[in-house]
């Protein structure tokens, strides 16, 4: 077998530059109690970042110290800060903003990704304490912590073995389509497809998310297996159901930079780009409601497996919680700004968590002013505190950026979805309390195999199953967004804002009349919104 | 004295017999123009008539933001065709008249006031029927020409078909509403007449209970109409 090692040809200097997440394997055996029980599909605990103080390794020549827990829950790169001067700031002005800190950098300290500079204070771990110093700075436009949103599958997943062979007379003629996909008949998607039969694939669909595997290859990697490291060779696979030819411009910001491929690691990225675009009428398994339309895969999230390689890599023993994994707020800008330059129609976030984001804000902005849409997932936080979850909760204020709330089979608001001012549409996200019947309430789509990453029960994970996966949560109902408005976009809707605007006047109003906090506008209606308006009707 | 009563009798009679010659010149005269009176044609009696006409209509549409945004334009042109009877009573006439209107374009989604089409055929086909009457005045030596204005009553017959609609997602209907119009025409060959006539439409609550007209709060579908008509009178 030849094995390509592209793993082990991470430096530590790409290592430093991605910042945020690889701090990550700093932290070390933490709460493993919390990790006894792990379904991938559960949200990335609170505590999961937030303890440990091993050392650094010798890998990262910007060593810092582990991630902090934000009062609220959200992780944080620990004494890191993404501060934007305001405009026409000169170097000097700049400077003396620093001064504000005890550290007193120098300008030079600051890395800069745009207009965004980067900064880790040594002296300073607090970084919600940092960013409101440099906030107060009459220079500073805004300074955050460089937070740690977590990609939040719902609460419980399901498995079923990939179908090929013709499926019940219908449309699309995948053969679980009928049996599985009760999202696409609850919104009637085969009248939808009459109008539009899977969008245009001139339409780009960006999936910021843990990135989805483009190509077929074998990795040499090295990994702690409780006794020592050993060498692992890390299969890797595309989906069968995502045609290659239809995965463009892959970008993976965190480990493969430059690289024109990425890889999925944990499911999420390929299970959300299903949604929008698995290949249909190919009598293989399930469908997208997009299949035409190419998708983006941005990688800005990792997960359990990735971290422990780059923990390996620096010689850092013992294991994570098994629920390790996150995305940073610099790197989700970052994401963002790469497909909203790089000709992304639409984007989808399937991220979030508690904490503003103003780098992040700042991003989608410039994201809807590049012409892109942008469907966040609201969070499933709701029997947790229902805080607002950040990016999400900018969308209200950005015409063009929609958060999606969840909804059952029952049409009734997910137990998970959070609820309140954020919520401006929903779109299937499942739920395993309003299930019944063969799909269990889940969203089904082909994904990774999850027992073949699972931490519990692995010690070598491998990346090339796929299997038909049901998971719920708000991160599956955003994809419907993203998915409905690239139809649109092909039908020839051009600016996000009429994108939004088209998805709410058509949204079917669902509890109390007209907008309300558990369920934004109402469901999505993809049939109705791309049939439109006539003069009298 | 006597030769003085034999002149002045003399003069009068001179004078009177001036006199008596005079009265049959002048006679003369009066006959004369009692005939040439008698030459002038006497105004047409007003016969039964009829006026039958083609009608090419330009209808601007009340509705204009609604017929911008499905069909690019609220200016419709139409054809059709009309008949009048005329002199009914002095100048009164009636008329009943249909035309047509049908143009395709495309369903659209309505943003902020602004429309944006979705690339699916819509057609609409408009049939208004004009039912009125009105009053006509000739102009001109044996009636060459006349204007006439008039009021009545409409019946339009809506239709929009859009390609992939469901069931109940088409339109057909009727509405009615009022007409006044006011035209002339000239006769341009023996029975041939041309002429043109304005009318103002009003067919309240056709609209605005959905679609795009309901987006740009839109009721009305009539509107103001040019038309060019040619036809026969006699």
């Amino acid at each position: 077998m030849k094995y390509v090692s592209k793993w082990s040809g991470v430096s530590g200097a790409a290592l430093g530059f991605i910042g945020g997440l690889m701090i990550l394997l700093a932290s070390s055996h933490v709460t493993a109690q919390r990790s006894a029980v792990n379904p991938i599909g559960k949200a990335v605990p609170r505590a999961c970042f937030s303890a440990g103080n091993q050392t650094v390794t010798q890998a990262d020549p910007n060593p810092a110290p582990p991630p902090t827990t934000h009062a609220q829950g959200t992780a944080y790169v620990t004494g890191e800060v993404l501060i934007k001067f305001k405009a026409g700031m000169s170097p000097a002005r700049r400077q003396r903003a620093l001064g504000a800190l005890r550290s007193r950098p120098a300008m030079t300290e600051l890395q800069w990704t745009g207009d965004i500079a980067r900064f880790r204070d040594p002296a300073e771990p607090d970084a919600e304490r940092l960013a409101s110093q440099l906030a107060e700075q009459p220079e500073v436009e805004f300074a955050q912590p460089n937070y740690i949103r977590s990609f939040p599958i719902g609460k419980a997943f399901a498995v079923a073995p990939l179908a090929v062979g013709p499926g019940v007379a219908g449309k699309p003629n995948d053969p679980d389509y009928n049996v599985l996909q009760w999202n696409l008949s609850l919104l009637n998607m085969p009248a939808a497809w009459d109008i539009n039969a899977g969008g245009d694939p001139s339409i780009i669909v960006a999936v910021v998310d843990t990135g989805v595997t483009t190509e077929d290859t074998t990795l040499a990697g090295r990994l702690w297996t409780g006794q020592q490291f050993q060498n692992v060779a890390l299969r890797i696979a595309r989906s069968p159901d995502l045609s290659a030819s239809r995965l463009v411009l892959p970008r993976d910001l965190i480990f493969n930079v430059g690289a024109s491929s990425t890889w999925d690691f944990v499911g999420h990225g390929t299970h959300v780009a299903s949604t929008i675009a698995e290949d249909a009428n190919n009598q293989v398994s399930l469908a997208g409601m997009a299949y035409n339309v190419r998708i983006m895969p941005v990688k800005v999230c990792v997960g359990y497996w990735e971290l422990m390689l780059a923990r390996a890599q620096s010689n850092i023993t013992g294991f994570l919680p098994s629920d390790s994994g996150g995305c940073s707020d610099s790197l989700i800008s970052q994401g963002i700004r790469y497909a909203a330059d790089n000709g992304a129609r639409v984007i989808n976030l399937s991220l979030g968590g508690v904490g503003e984001a103003p780098v992040v804000r700042d991003a989608l902005t410039y994201a809807v002013g590049k012409g892109a849409f942008v469907a966040i997932s609201a969070g499933n936080r709701f029997e947790d505190g229902n805080e607002p979850e950040f990016p999400a909760a900018y969308a209200p204020g950005i015409d063009g950026v929609m958060s999606v709330g969840a909804i059952g089979k029952s049409k009734t608001r997910a137990y998970y979805s959070d609820t309140g001012s954020q919520v401006e549409i929903s779109a299937p996200g499942g739920s395993d309390r309003d299930g019944g019947g063969e799909d269990r309430g889940f969203v089904w789509q082909v994904t990774l195999y999850p027992p073949d990453a699972d931490p519990l029960q692995l010690s070598v994970p491998r990346f090339d199953r796929y299997v038909e996966v049901g998971y719920t949560g708000t991160s599956m109902a955003a994809p419907h967004v993203s998915a409905l408005a690239a139809l649109l976009m092909s039908q020839g809707i051009t600016t996000p804002q009429a994108v939004e605007a088209a998805i709410k006047a058509f949204a079917l109003d669902l509890g109390v009349a007209g907008r309300d906090d558990d369920y934004g506008f109402g469901l999505i209606q993809p049939r109705a919104s791309l049939f439109g308006l006539g003069g009298r009707r | 004295m006597i030769r003085r009563i034999s002149t002045i009798c003399a003069i009068t009679a001179a004078v009177m017999l001036a006199t008596t010659f005079a009265r049959p010149a002048a006679a003369q005269t009066l006959a004369d123009e009692a005939a040439q009176v008698r030459r002038v044609p006497r105004p047409p009696q007003r016969h039964l008539g009829l006026r039958a006409f083609a009608a090419f209509d330009a209808d601007a549409m009340v509705a204009s933001s609604t017929f911008d945004a499905v069909l690019g334009t609220h200016i419709l042109s139409a054809r059709g065709a009309g008949g009048e009877l005329l002199n009914l009573w002095k100048g009164l006439f009636i008329r009943v008249a249909a035309t047509r209107t049908t143009k395709t374009g495309s369903r659209v989604v309505v943003v902020d006031k602004e429309a944006v089409p979705l690339g699916i055929p819509l057609t609409v086909e408009m049939v208004p029927v004009e039912f009125g009457a009105g009053w006509r005045r000739g102009v001109g030596q044996r009636g060459q020409g006349g204007w006439y204005a008039g009021g009545g009553l409409v019946h339009l017959v809506y239709r929009e078909t859009s390609k992939f609609a469901g069931v109940g997602e088409n339109t057909n209907t009727t509405f009615n509403g009022a007409v006044v119009f006011a035209g002339a025409d000239v006769r341009i060959w023996h029975f041939i007449v041309g002429g043109g006539e304005v009318q103002v439409r009003s067919i309240p609550n056709a609209l605005g209970t959905g679609g795009a007209s309901q987006a740009f709060s839109e009721t009305n579908l009539g509107g103001v109409t040019a038309r060019g008509l040619i036809g026969i009178r006699f």
